[in-house]
């Protein structure tokens, strides 16, 4: 390309040209294709790369956003309104109640747990149960295990995130889970390094078609759950009815073990359970 | 009364602090769910994220727009569609046919993300440069005037003239030079070519 060409270039783009050059540059460009591709290519790089476009003044905008988030735990889901936000708001009030049964489900493991030392307490739920804010921040920081009894009551420590979801369904209309087996809290007993896991149950409501959904079980491991690290995930079969039936041998150590079935388009958690092994 | 998403699609546009906050706390925890599906983290769920958005703010500046499916759907559908390809790219792991239970992204959506991933190119090529050159282009582009710049950075007109040529050229090299450059405007011509058949 010729040496002035460059300048040229820089000129028509920046606008500088007088009316006359201008026109017969766009002569050219309509003569050679291998020119407005250049003109083009140049263009493309100056709009990427103004600071003023708007594209970049969202861009500067999202990034002064995105620093305030620097966790998920920043992000609480329950703040918005999101479609399906009827569920969300409807998790707010659940979560109060939920947290407690979570929380006086633990102050039970003692019951099941004879290493630990814990006073059985009943199970705490009525619809006047406090909002989550009021709760005690933790159970087991009062009830605190003493020190010998603390590898297994590690096993056992709820992830305080997945409990205020127990039993929520996020879907309050199209459809919903039943879930028959297991039980909510239910204990499984180790046999030969090996749990017989049954999950059963419907969805009921208008069955979802296109929608892929994965049954997780997570370990208490809080690290292993941020990083979506499940000790076992399959997806969910279910009949037309809508009946689903998994069943398989587990072998999973002594603990507690969450059950969440996630859409797997959305990412958003469906259902979410627990259940303990013990040996 | 204005659908929500069509208010969320407009923040977007008018670049509205407020929305585009209320759009970060409602939509990222679930981008971040499909994302840790996919072996992704929370700081790759952010970027994806602001991806996603500058999509949208261009695809929905595009005459004749139409939202066709719920907001959540359509901004999880282009970051799942965004974090796939850079997954593919990383060889991280192996992940199944964008399509096969995300959200359909029609060939006029693909071309808006292949377009901006082609920019992000750029502005990545860009930051390879030296200082020197990366404050005077930044000049040019951002379409200062010549004799400004000069005066600023203590050079002769002809100067800063001679060295935006040698930044400039040195620019287009290193993103030619990317593979990626030829993959993706191949990708946006035959995205082109298929969202306007009769070469509208």
């Amino acid at each position: 390309m010729e040496n002035n060409l460059d300048d040229l270039i820089t000129d028509y783009l920046s606008n500088t040209l007088d009316s006359e050059a201008r026109f017969a540059f766009e002569q050219r460009l309509a003569a050679e294709p291998e020119l407005a591709a250049r003109v083009a290519f140049e263009r493309d790089i100056s709009a990427a790369l103004n600071a003023s476009s708007p594209e970049n003044k969202l861009r500067a905008n999202l990034r002064q956003l995105s620093e305030k988030y620097d966790a998920p735990e920043s992000l609480d889901p329950s703040l918005g309104e999101a479609p399906g936000g009827k569920a969300q708001r409807w998790w707010i009030l659940a979560a109060g109640v939920l947290l407690l049964g979570g929380l006086a489900y633990w102050n039970l493991r003692p019951q099941e747990k004879p290493t630990m030392s814990l006073p059985p307490q009943p199970p705490l739920e009525s619809p006047s149960t406090p909002p989550a804010e009021e709760l005690p921040k933790n159970g087991d920081e009062k009830n605190k295990p003493d020190s010998k009894t603390q590898p297994i009551a590690a096993a056992f420590k709820p992830i305080p995130k997945l409990e205020s979801y127990i039993g929520s369904q996020t879907r309050s209309g199209d459809f919903h889970f039943r879930v028959d087996q297991p039980k909510s809290g239910a204990t499984m007993t180790l046999q030969t390094g090996q749990v017989n896991f049954r999950l059963s149950g419907k969805i009921e409501g208008a069955t979802p078609s296109s929608q892929s959904i994965q049954v997780m079980i997570f370990s208490n491991n809080q690290q292993n759950f941020e990083n979506s690290r499940p000790v076992e995930s399959q997806m969910l079969e279910s009949k037309p009815d809508g009946a689903f039936l998994l069943q398989k041998k587990l072998a999973l150590s002594p603990g507690l073990y969450y059950l969440v079935f996630e859409d797997r388009q959305s990412g958003e958690w469906l259902f979410v359970d627990k259940f303990l092994v013990k040996v | 009364m204005e659908n929500k998403d069509l208010t969320y699609i407009r923040a977007i546009l008018n670049n509205d602090s407020t929305l585009l906050d209320e759009i970060y706390r409602r939509f990222l925890p679930p981008l971040f769910g499909m994302l840790r599906r996919n072996g992704g983290r929370f700081e790759d769920a952010k970027d994806v994220f602001q991806e996603a958005i500058v999509v949208v703010f261009h695809h929905a500046a595009r005459p004749g727009f139409q939202l066709t499916a719920p907001f959540q759907s359509y901004l999880i559908g282009i970051g799942r569609f965004i974090w796939l390809r850079q997954l593919k790219k990383n060889a991280r792991i192996e992940v199944t046919s964008d399509r096969e239970d995300g959200f359909d992204v029609d060939a006029d959506l693909e071309h808006q993300i292949f377009e901006s991933e082609k920019q992000r190119l750029f502005r990545e090529k860009f930051t390879l440069l030296g200082k020197d050159c990366q404050q005077l282009l930044q000049r040019f582009f951002d379409r200062e005037p010549l004799n400004r710049i000069a005066n600023d950075m203590g050079y002769t007109d002809d100067y800063v003239k001679k060295k935006n040529k040698v930044c400039k050229g040195k620019l287009m090299e290193l993103i030619q030079k990317d593979t990626r450059y030829g993959e993706l405007t191949s990708h946006i011509y035959s995205a082109k070519t298929q969202a306007a058949p009769n070469g509208e």
